[in-house]
């Protein structure tokens, strides 16, 4: 015989059961101090005793309980649109792991070229002057040399760093000769491209001089609008990312001849394709912050000392804070300048949240406040 | 007077909710002898005591001090004393919980934004502001002390606040109506249940519930309270559990507990006074858990009159008629 279920009989017992509470009802001062378990145990006890006794009590403290308050609200939602890519933590891991497949293609890539060029024939390699490699890498560009710096420290590739960055001078010497033996007529376009300097690109032909000096598909100069369409849609900068190093490191034609000009080949699509995917990699990682944010940083960093002084700097708890001409920076955002960025209104619900916390915030006012906060640079307008 | 550490205490409380709410101007001295009254009111022998040479308070004091939500207390009032900022606060932050509670409280939207409206016009004031007859309308916020949160205490307003407004619709339908609209009107004689075969249990059920009420009378408040909001107002496992800061699970396991216990002591009971046997035991339980609710008016019945009436309580919700009057 199963158990019998006596809900019924609970129900209708306690229903009718209206004992003699001896204490008044309690107001809602007892009972908002009951709902929040704020109430000592004795007073707690009394309460309940008598809200199991009253009817009315009890169906006061029934209604409140099945009243919800809702949850906290969610972050603000004034935030961009490329705010909440970068706030989500999907996205950023699966931005992570394509910045990690890009610099393994990379790496793989060096690694399969070096192999190239060390096949070439040591004849040719021998017949070559001395530092003509690495006067052709730094001369890949008006920029090249630079350039060449930049990803050679950011790869890590000692080959390369020697070759570009830390030219012997007699070395750099002979660069913009061979360069400028390269930009004659008659020679495989592309390698002629490749190894033009400014002078030689100014002597060479007029459509060759513009091959040779015209900008990158990412170049520095790209507008930021068009950047930050392109993080945001991160799918695109990945493809664009994977397209330029594929481009870039196909391996060049295979020809016969070995001159100088053609061992630089596959040397100069490894450089083209690092330096590429360097300045993407470059932009990708600055457009995590918003052009506003980038000023008030760039303001900043001219103030910043280990010593505030009164008037251009105040402290806010953990907070110091810089006044630049148009901002309020906080020295965390300066050494944090890397972390993803977001702009919020004074009026909204998270600045609230941040000023309970900080509650002297109140006081700057007059400009908008850059903050660090919860590793994540926050700009309060 | 206050002891000068309570004092201190309440210099920097105050500070803090000025920061808070930096544009409310509310001065210190009124907000001190709220504070004040708060706590006479919750101690008031301590408080009220002559404060010792070193100037300490009571512990209990400074304990309740602590807790107290003080900047909900200073917002509360602010607009009690009409400090038009602090409404705009109130209106921000609070105004949307208040038509949530109520939507919770009233199915119909149409009532529920009623009873919004009640409860707003409650707490801004019965009377209209005026320099000569009254500067500062008493609105029901002037009587929250911050021993719980304001959205709490708003929680508990609206319910108590949709009780009355409940109770009020209901007295005001009278029998004919009731007889129009379908509902069965109370019957004085409740029906009887003849239950020929069942003679055994018809004998035992009274004697049954009577044991069941007293043990459920002898358990403790929480116990009591926890069978109440459970199995008359069927407030869900989750939010009592939510209440008591424990899983539903451990609050289905609460209410075993205690019916279990209840079901042990009474079996106790009338084996010892009456000798019945376990299969009889079994027999009453089943008869009494499948009983329609008129079998067990029918045994109730002479019980709910023995019992005490209700003593007449002062203020609150008790003022008004009970909600179960037309249907018992």
């Amino acid at each position: 015989m199963s158990e019998p279920r006596l809900d019924g009989a609970f129900r209708r017992i306690l229903n009718r059961q209206q004992g003699s509470p001896l204490s008044p009802c309690p107001d809602a001062n007892m009972f908002a101090a009951w709902l929040d378990g704020r109430l000592p145990a004795r007073e707690a006890e009394r309460f309940e005793d008598h809200a199991s006794l009253c009817p009315q009590c009890r169906e006061a403290v029934a209604l409140s309980l099945r009243m919800q308050v809702p949850e906290p609200a969610p972050p603000a939602k004034e935030e961009s649109p490329r705010g909440f890519v970068y706030r989500s933590s999907a996205l950023r891991l699966v931005f992570a792991a394509v910045v990690v497949v890009i610099v393994g293609v990379l790496l793989f890539q060096s690694t399969r070229y070096s192999a190239v060029v060390k096949k070439e024939p040591e004849a040719a390699r021998g017949a070559m002057p001395a530092g003509v490699s690495g006067g052709a890498d730094a001369a890949l560009s008006p920029a090249g040399g630079r350039r060449d710096a930049v990803m050679a420290a950011r790869s890590g590739s000692r080959e390369t760093a020697g070759a570009s960055g830390t030219l012997e001078p007699k070395r750099a010497e002979t660069a913009p000769s061979m360069a400028a033996g390269h930009a004659e007529p008659g020679l495989q376009k592309g390698a002629a491209n490749a190894v033009q300097t400014p002078r030689a690109a100014a002597e060479a032909k007029p459509e060759q001089a513009a091959a040779a000096t015209a900008p990158p598909a990412t170049a520095p100069g790209q507008p930021v609008s068009t950047q930050a369409a392109n993080i945001a849609q991160g799918q695109n900068v990945q493809n664009q990312a994977q397209n330029q190093a594929g481009q870039a490191a196909r391996p060049a034609p295979v020809t016969q001849q070995t001159t100088a000009g053609e061992v630089q080949q596959p040397r100069q699509a490894q450089v083209a394709t690092q330096a590429a995917a360097a300045n993407l990699l470059e932009k990708s990682m600055g457009l995590l912050q918003l052009p506003r944010v980038r000023q008030a940083l760039a303001e900043a960093r001219s103030l910043i000392t280990k010593d505030p002084k009164e008037g251009n700097a105040k402290k806010i708890g953990a907070h110091v804070f810089y006044r630049t001409g148009n901002y309020w920076v906080d020295a965390e955002s300066v050494a944090h300048s890397d972390s993803p960025a977001r702009e919020i209104a004074r009026d909204s619900v998270e600045y609230k949240e941040i000023l309970a916390k900080e509650k002297d915030l109140a006081g700057l006012q007059d400009v908008p406040i850059l903050l660090f906060w919860n590793q994540t640079n926050i700009l309060i307008r | 007077m206050l002891p000068a550490e309570l004092v201190n205490e309440l210099g920097g409380i105050f500070e803090r909710c000025q920061s808070r709410y930096p544009t409310i101007r509310l001065s210190g001295e009124p907000f001190y002898s709220h504070i004040e009254g708060i706590l006479i009111a919750g101690h008031p022998d301590h408080v009220a005591e002559t404060p010792n040479p070193a100037g300490r308070a009571c512990p209990d004091c400074l304990r309740l001090l602590r807790e107290l939500h003080h900047q909900d207390l200073f917002l509360a009032l602010a607009c009690a004393l009409g400090d038009r900022i602090a409404w705009e606060f109130f209106a921000d932050e609070y105004m949307p919980l208040l038509r949530r509670f109520a939507g919770q409280a009233c199915r119909d939207p149409d009532a529920a934004q009623d009873l919004a409206q009640e409860m707003v016009t409650s707490l801004l004031g019965e009377g209209q502001a005026g320099p000569e007859t009254n500067p500062v309308p008493k609105g029901k916020l002037d009587s929250y002390n911050g021993r719980g949160a304001l959205s709490s205490w708003l929680r508990a307003a609206v319910a108590h606040a949709a009780i009355d407004r409940f109770r009020r619709g209901r007295k005001q339908v009278s029998l004919d109506e009731m007889i129009e609209r379908g509902d069965p009107p109370p019957s004085p004689e409740p029906a009887r249940e003849t239950c020929g075969e069942e003679r055994l249990d018809a004998q035992w059920g009274p004697e049954l519930a009577r044991c069941l009420k007293n043990e459920i009378a002898k358990l403790d408040a929480r116990d009591r309270l926890l069978l109440g909001l459970y199995h008359v107002h069927g407030v869900p496992l989750k939010a009592i559990g939510s209440r008591f800061g424990v899983h539903e699970a451990t609050a289905s396991r609460w209410l075993d507990r205690v019916r279990g216990e209840v079901r042990k002591r009474v079996e106790r009971e009338l084996r010892k006074k009456h000798g019945l046997s376990a299969h009889e035991l079994k027999s009453l339980w089943h008869w009494i858990a499948e009983a329609g609710d008129a079998a067990l008016d029918t045994v109730l019945q002479p019980l709910s009159q023995t019992v005490p009436a209700q003593k007449k309580m002062q203020g609150g919700p008790a003022e008004s008629s009970s909600i179960g009057v037309i249907h018992e």
